[in-house]
């Protein structure tokens, strides 16, 4: 009895086993269905009402760690008048690797932001992307719009992998110039750079017995921890060590958008890889490594994380900034650093030499891109809803919050900041609206949205983002930046910029450069592999002679894995680049 | 493996064609499982022999043949890494291996505790750290060993044991020794749950018998303790050299930087760092096939060996 019972109960786990194995094939039930049933199954509405649908979104370069099903202000929004609401996919780190999973596995999800051209261009190839040209009308917000006209030819010219078709959707169309601020600027904490006399500063090099005596002056933060001049990561290493490659920009000198191996001058449109004896880059390493031993480099430098150089910006232990954003919270107006009698706070302090490398005008946005998939299940919803996204108003909705909650207009038609709007601003407060969640929520979902913040919205003449109206750049300053503007003796650090000509104006050609075939790629990551290691090494080596053989280790390797064929892949595409970029000019 | 045969024999002596087919129909979801996780898989490796791009379909791109296979052989930089991540593979594995026999000991040890919570408690917290990521075994160490704000380097300096923090971390020096001991406190408590339970199978009356004989703790444990654990041993031993290549890469991901690579970069690691964060599945599948036909070599050696050596094997 007992016997055969047992024996039943396997063969019923037996089979049960089976079923559970199979179960997972099974197709998922699609969420966007449900909410137009009632419970009796049948459809709720009458045909005329739209059904609320749920699209499937991988932005990849979102900045946002919020994943799932959008809930903020903005999406409570959309669901009434769009009834679209979007679930977003994970992001995050190794994006690339997720892609060419999706890819491979052989759908994308309804919505796709593409962070480099390649990618959208493999797609197009793979017919994976929808061809936005049969939508022609319903999308009078990209086809019909003069902002857009030449984004939508660079598309059709260089993004439809030969078709001629309109695919793939640029971003961030518009001005980026100097307007109020540059991403790469070179800051010193400013309280203690008074304390040190306020030694001029005349080149790159000159900010290492600058920054020495600052370091002599302020040793420890209030906390007792050491203070360091610089504090580097490595995390966002591609081919080269980017943290201190990145200095290249003060002197207006390209190796991000074209290829990190090589150094494009913007302005005077001259190319060189970062391998060759004059480089930047060799100057940049040899600058980190006089730092280091000079004892001004923070020794974690190697193995900490962004994170880490965040709070340690935060806690006021880092003297040198040089990207504007790069501050952690000491400069915020919460943290009290900024507005105290003797105020303090990262400061733009430019060496007389520099040329900051000053955005270019994107007529054709910039390589970060938005597609609709060619297997989405609701084309026409996903048409309306990049439709919307291009629209002039709904940037003004994402970047400002509906009018009337932090913003009206004057009666010029002047629009401006309530007080209960910089309430929100500058205290980082919830949004009063239903959906609630911070106001920049929703745009670190998409990152860029179609067009800059600095472009004018041709209805109104006032730019799109609140940050550039006429009240905020002239609303009440700091008095860390009303320090500033009596040492510097200009009101902005633009006009500063501008009047000493330390700006180097870039072209668009450097977006126009395409990635490299694939077989010279892979040389590349192997050149990186060995640029990248060797660069750590060579800021920490022992002395100068060590840093020398490393620096010879670098350039014999990469000669001999194919550095000179990726030269001239370059110089060739450059030469091309800045040839047709006159057709998407003014 | 070996008790599943044991069991099986006896059971078929028993009731034969009955038996035989219940234990079919029971092992048939695990062979089904298997065979979907296991085998079908193995139809990625077409991709190795062609210049394969994500979204296309296999056969519309280009057959190479054997170009990926040969790359890492194309250039006197790139041979001389494949030999370096090779040392560096088996120098750890062999580390691996040398020191299998520790969660034995700890097992044995532990259940030599007479006082069952004390035993209980250093149980579970042996075995808790295999369930962290590394990730989050990562910011430990970091904040344990990291320059400025490191616990020990604190604490060194405040005892005027050293005059200068020690980079722990971003060195060159004993790497395969400290990541060794990074994955040994990771894993040395889980790695022990199988001995634990073997330990129970063995017959108490063997105990019993020595007891009777005279034979005192350490005795107990030589003669009779050891060599009931012993062909456990060897069966992890040699899955383990079957898996001579395969020191996985999470660890070393997290844990490497320019300083220790050198000496961190295991195959695995160099699989990731040149094919997909380069993008090239098809370079990255050539070499993991490269990887998986030293395994099968390395494990059917090491078969052959035991079976000429003990007389026993895994097959």
């Amino acid at each position: 009895m007992k016997n055969k019972s047992v024996k039943v109960l396997a063969l019923v786990m037996a089979v049960l086993m089976t079923a559970v194995v199979f179960a997972g094939c099974g197709k998922p039930q699609d969420p966007g269905k449900t909410p137009g049933t009632n419970a009796d199954g049948k459809p709720s509405e009458t045909k005329t009402e739209k059904e609320l649908v749920t699209l499937s979104a991988f932005i990849m370069q979102s900045v946002s760690s919020n994943f799932g099903l959008q809930e903020d202000w903005i999406a409570e929004i959309m669901r009434d008048e769009l009834k679209i609401q979007i679930e977003f996919a994970p992001t995050g780190d190794q994006v690339e690797q997720k892609l060419q999973a999706m890819m491979a596995g052989g759908e994308l999800p309804d919505i796709v932001g593409f962070k480099e051209s390649k990618q959208g261009i493999a797609a197009v190839e793979a017919g994976m992307l929808l061809n936005l040209d049969q939508y022609k009308d319903k999308m009078p917000n990209i086809f019909e719009n003069d902002l857009l006209k030449y984004a939508v030819k660079y598309s059709r010219n260089e993004l439809s992998a030969g078709t001629g078709g309109f695919y793939i959707i640029p971003s961030a169309v518009g001005p980026l110039g100097a307007t109020k601020d540059t991403n790469w600027k070179p800051m010193l904490m400013w309280d203690v750079y008074k304390k040190a006399g306020m030694p001029e500063i005349n080149t790159l090099e000159d900010y290492l017995p600058v920054v020495k005596k600052m370091q002599e002056i302020y040793p420890e933060n209030e906390a007792g921890e050491k203070v360091y001049g610089f504090s580097l990561f490595s995390d966002w290493d591609s081919l080269t060590a980017l943290q201190i490659s990145t200095l290249s920009f003060m002197y207006g000198i390209d190796t991000e958008y074209v290829s990190p191996l090589m150094e494009v001058h913007v302005s005077e449109h001259t190319i060189g890889s970062v391998l060759d004896e004059d480089s930047f880059y060799k100057r940049a390493l040899q600058f980190y490594f006089n730092a280091n031993q000079m004892g001004l480099l923070d020794p974690d430098s190697l193995t900490q994380k962004f994170d880490t150089v965040q709070e340690k910006y935060t806690a006021g232990r880092i003297l040198f900034s040089h990207f504007s954003w790069m501050t952690g919270q000491f400069n915020s107006r919460g943290s009290g650093h900024v507005d105290a009698d003797e105020p303090n706070g990262y400061e733009f302090v430019p060496a007389k030499d520099f040329k900051i490398y000053d955005a270019p005008n994107q007529t054709i946005g910039r390589a970060w891109s938005f597609a609709i998939s060619s297997r989405t299940k609701y084309p026409d919803r996903a048409v309306e809803l990049m439709n919307w996204l291009y629209d002039t108003e709904t940037y003004k909705l994402m970047s400002n919050g509906p009018k009337g909650v932090l913003w009206d207009t004057m009666e010029n038609g002047e629009p401006y900041i309530t007080e209960a709007g910089w309430d929100i601003i500058d205290n980082n407060k919830d949004m009063p609206l239903p959906g609630g969640k911070k106001l920049t929520d929703p745009t670190t979902n998409w990152n860029t949205l179609g067009y800059t913040a600095s472009l004018n919205d041709p209805k109104t003449g006032y730019t799109l983002s609140y940050r550039y109206w006429p009240t905020s750049l002239t609303r009440n300053p700091t008095k860390l930046q009303q320090e500033w503007r009596d040492w510097s003796g200009y009101p902005t650090q633009i006009a500063m910029m501008k009047d000493l000509g330390m700006i180097s104006p870039a072209t668009q050609a450097i977006n126009m450069v395409p990635s490299a075939p694939d077989d010279l790629l892979m040389k590349m990551n192997q050149i990186g592999d060995v640029v990248r290691t060797n660069s750590w090494k060579m800021v920490f080596a022992k002395d100068q002679a060590e840093f020398d053989a490393l620096w010879n280790d670098i350039v014999t390797k990469a000669n001999g894995l194919g550095m000179q064929e990726v030269k001239d892949y370059y110089i060739e595409q450059w030469a091309l680049a800045l040839e047709r970029v006159s057709e998407y000019e003014d | 493996m070996a008790f599943v045969k044991n069991n099986a024999k006896k059971q078929k002596s028993k009731m034969k064609d009955i038996g035989g087919k219940k234990l079919f129909l029971m092992t048939l979801p695990f062979l089904i499982i298997i065979f979907i996780f296991a085998y079908v898989p193995l139809f990625g490796w077409s991709f190795a022999f062609f210049d394969y791009k994500a979204g296309h379909k296999l056969l519309n791109t280009n057959f190479v043949g054997l170009k990926y296979f040969m790359v890492p052989f194309s250039n006197s930089i790139l041979r001389a890494d494949i030999v370096r991540v090779m040392r560096n593979t088996l120098a750890m594995s062999f580390l691996g291996i040398g020191t299998s026999m520790l969660p034995m000991f700890f097992a044995i040890f532990l259940s030599e505790i007479g006082f069952r919570p004390y035993r209980k408690v250093v149980q579970t917290l042996t075995t808790i750290p295999h369930f962290i990521s590394w990730v989050l075994v990562y910011s430990v160490v970091w904040s344990l060993f990291s320059l400025n704000d490191g616990f020990v380097n604190h604490l060194l300096l405040k005892l005027n044991l050293v005059d200068a923090p020690i980079a722990f971390l971003g060195t060159s020096n004993n790497v395969w020794i400290t990541q060794w001991a990074y994955g040994t406190w990771k894993n040395l408590g889980w790695n022990a749950i199988l001995y634990i339970s073997s330990l129970n199978s063995i017959d108490s009356m063997l105990y019993e018998a020595a007891e009777i004989d005279g034979a005192g703790r350490f005795a107990k444990i030589f003669y009779i303790t050891i060599p009931g654990l012993l062909p456990t041993f060897f069966v992890l031993l040699m899955l383990s050299i079957g898996n001579l290549l395969n020191n996985g890469m999470e660890q070393y991901y997290i844990f490497q930087t320019a300083m220790n690579k050198e000496y961190i970069e295991v195959l695995d690691l160099y699989v990731y760092n040149q094919g997909i964060r380069g993008n090239n599945i098809s370079y990255a599948t050539a070499v993991g096939m490269l990887k998986s036909l030293v395994s099968l070599t390395l494990l059917f050696t090491a078969n052959w060996f035991s079976k000429f050596v003990r007389g026993e094997s895994i097959f």
